[in-house]
């Protein structure tokens, strides 16, 4: 009961996969055949992206998986020269009972181009001793000279048939009673993000065998931060000294980062109540200084900003 | 001319030649003649060329003191210093008559020297004045309770020019009244350095010749630049009271970011200042990414014409600007951003999670640690949290 379930319940092998059926028995070819390309595995969070690789390194190297297998951040806070430099210490050695080795990068959508440029020229410099797969969100996003090298895999959302199903697995494995409108609520609230799907259902048992809808919503609501909301109130309600005082609070003493609020207030300001324009107003105020933090600006200065622009909003009539 | 400074040629003899102070002076002068073996020592605070040096060396002619000067800045070693302000302070004058010790510019002294300073004073068997410019420099405090502190006020543009003028007349200088008032008032209250520019000028002062004479770069207070950029609705000025300032442009934008609210009071000023903040903020960013410093000038602009700008109308109050808070709290910032890191670098290596989902996942385990303790200690240890971490996530 105490282990993380995300990795307990984390396949080991590709052919114990949750949905992606296609994709699955085209990497257990590579598998059979000992010949991997390079991939792109492309698509939303909590699809089985890190996982599917993770299950084709143990198929293929079985007991001597972690000393062919390297997992790598590209938005690593270190910096891309570190990325780097991890490739070449990986990829100098040779690899051990097998004809390659492989690296894994997640994020690689978080790359410049520039970066995915000097990436490309390290595939193909190592591509006699690694295969690289590149993990992102949006494939449109990796540069076309590095696609064009890549065997292209699209990880779309879990069905909610499929989520079903796998709800009603786990909770066999962990002999829980869901109720049938709670099956709905984990439906509801994981988006087809398996991650979050085992995230909730852990925290709720914790605290109970039983899986009741409304246990659902209110963890799934705790996984937010609340403050960003009352915040985003203040601001609005033209109370601007409480809202910075929040803000800061938030930010300097409980130490959240910056891109986390901008995240929060990006997805809360869709369950204000205004008016359609006035939330699409926010949002365009909310992505330029965002894109300001990305300028070099300091995300607490900007975000203080961003409230101080709200409260000049017209109140709804 | 003179080729003596006229700054030496008409230091003032006696008390009574003093411009302005008369009400220092009357302390000063009570101190003295009160004084015991228990008195405190006399500290002087004043700007330089206010007339602090001037004062002790006329009071102790007046009152018949032989003067003992040590100028803390001057003596190099802590032996040194202990020697000669500890001789100075027991060993009775040569001549028998009383001593006046002069301690001057001790705020120039290093820390150290200052502390021994301070405990050297109650060994003193004569009056000791001290002089410094700066009352709050750092480490002063110490020193500041032993002593009876006596500030001298700028010297009035008034005062400056009818001691200008008596000059003129008797070094036969010509001038004309408006330039002599010009000049007094370029010295900003310092006697001395209007005493240099009237000799720098040559022997006739009009308002072409004092064209001649440039501003000193004298370092402008903070508060002094808050007000003029927060009151004053013309760009120019705004952006003027940025030069010379002692603070950089990093702390500026601190000082200007806490006391937006506290002068602006309408939500629209605030807003509209936030934006040129905000604005500042970016072009920092880019020059720190880039090390493209020609743009610090529009980051100068922004905080001064900017923020000058954004009110509707002057705000006609007195405000009490305060210090930035957030700069104290930035090293604790710093710690709790060290530990997430930390966490994050944990996080992604133990459970393959995207940056995007870390957030979620500290969330999620702090809904677990507080509600499962036996869970925490399990989870804990598979992640290789530390009891730090642990705590970090719990009162996240």
């Amino acid at each position: 009961m105490q282990e993380i379930w995300t990795e307990k319940y984390r396949p080991d092998s590709l052919s114990h996969m949750v949905g992606h059926e296609a994709i699955t028995q085209r990497l257990q070819a590579f598998v059979s055949q000992h010949t991997v390309p390079h991939c792109l595995f492309a698509g939303p969070a909590g699809t089985g992206k890190t996982t599917a690789a993770l299950a084709m390194a143990k198929d293929l190297y079985g007991e001597q998986w972690r000393n062919n297998f390297l997992e790598l951040n590209a938005s690593d806070d270190r910096g891309i020269d570190i990325v780097r430099s991890k490739i070449k210490d990986f990829a100098r050695t040779k690899p051990l009972g097998a004809p390659f080795k492989i690296i894994f990068l997640d994020e690689s959508d978080a790359l410049t181009p520039d970066a995915q440029q000097a990436l490309r020229r390290t595939m193909e410099r190592y591509s006699e001793s690694c295969r690289f797969i590149l993990s992102c969100n949006f494939s449109s996003k990796i540069i076309e000279p590095i696609q064009s090298r890549c065997a292209v895999f699209r990880f779309a959302r879990l069905s909610n048939e499929a989520i079903a199903t796998y709800i009603e697995r786990i909770g066999g494995y962990e002999e829980l009673y869901i109720e049938e409108e709670a099956k709905n609520a984990l439906i509801t609230v994981s988006q087809g993000d398996l991650r979050k799907l085992l995230n909730v259902m852990q925290a709720v048992a914790i605290t109970s065998d039983t899986i009741a809808a409304h246990i659902v919503y209110e963890v799934s609501a705790s996984l937010k931060t609340e403050e960003v909301r009352s915040i985003l109130d203040k601001a609005l309600a033209q109370e601007f000294e409480q809202a910075r005082k929040q803000l800061r609070s938030l930010m300097i003493d409980r130490g959240l980062d910056g891109l986390d609020v901008m995240r929060d207030l990006h997805r809360t300001i869709f369950e204000l109540e205004l008016s359609e324009e006035q939330k699409m107003h926010i949002v365009q105020l909310l992505g330029e200084y965002e894109f300001r933090i990305t300028e070099g600006a300091s995300p607490d200065i900007q975000i203080e900003s961003f409230l101080a622009q709200l409260t000049q909003l017209s109140p709804q009539e | 001319m003179t080729a003596m400074l006229l700054t030496e040629k008409y230091r003032p003899q006696h008390l009574g030649d003093i411009q302005g102070h008369s009400k220092a002076i009357e302390e000063i002068v009570s101190w003295l003649e009160s004084w015991t073996a228990n008195s405190k020592p006399l500290l002087l605070v004043g700007d330089p060329g206010v007339g602090k040096t001037t004062i002790a060396y006329a009071l102790a002619r007046e009152y018949g003191y032989e003067l003992f000067e040590v100028n803390a800045s001057d003596e190099r070693t802590k032996s040194m210093l202990q020697e000669r302000v500890e001789g100075a302070l027991v060993q009775q004058s040569l001549f028998g008559t009383q001593k006046l010790i002069l301690l001057d510019e001790v705020d120039g002294a290093k820390a150290s020297e200052r502390n021994q300073l301070t405990k050297l004073l109650n060994k003193s068997q004569f009056p000791v004045l001290l002089t410094a410019n700066d009352l709050y420099e750092r480490g002063m405090a110490q020193l500041r309770q032993k002593c009876k502190v006596v500030k001298l006020k700028h010297v009035h543009t008034n005062s400056v020019k009818a001691h200008l003028k008596r000059i003129c007349e008797k070094e036969n200088i010509t001038y004309d009244e408006t330039a002599l008032k010009s000049l007094a008032s370029k010295a900003n209250g310092d006697v001395r350095v209007a005493l240099n520019d009237l000799q720098s000028i040559g022997d006739t002062i009009d308002m072409h010749t004092i064209k001649t004479v440039t501003p000193r770069d004298t370092e402008k207070n903070i508060f002094d630049a808050l007000m003029i950029i927060f009151k004053t609705q013309e760009i120019a000025k705004a952006r003027e009271a940025t030069w010379n300032l002692a603070e950089d442009h990093d702390m500026l934008l601190e000082w200007i970011r806490e006391n937006i609210i506290v002068e602006y009071e309408q939500t629209a000023d605030r807003a509209a200042a936030y934006a040129y903040l905000s604005l500042a903020d970016m072009y920092r960013g880019r020059i720190r990414q880039r090390q493209y410093w020609h743009l610090l000038k529009y980051v100068y602009d922004f905080l001064s014409g900017g923020i000058a700008s954004a009110k509707q109308e002057k705000y006609r109050k007195f405000s009490k600007y305060r210090f930035p808070t957030i700069i104290k709290k930035r090293s604790q910032a710093k710690q709790k951003k060290e530990t997430r890191q930390a966490i994050e670098q944990k996080l992604k290596a133990t459970l393959y999670i995207p940056s995007s989902a870390v957030y979620s996942t500290l969330l999620w385990l702090q809904y677990c640690f507080n509600n499962d303790d036996e869970f925490r200690i399990y989870a804990a240890e598979s992640l290789g949290l530390s009891e730090k971490e642990q705590q970090y996530i719990q009162q996240l």
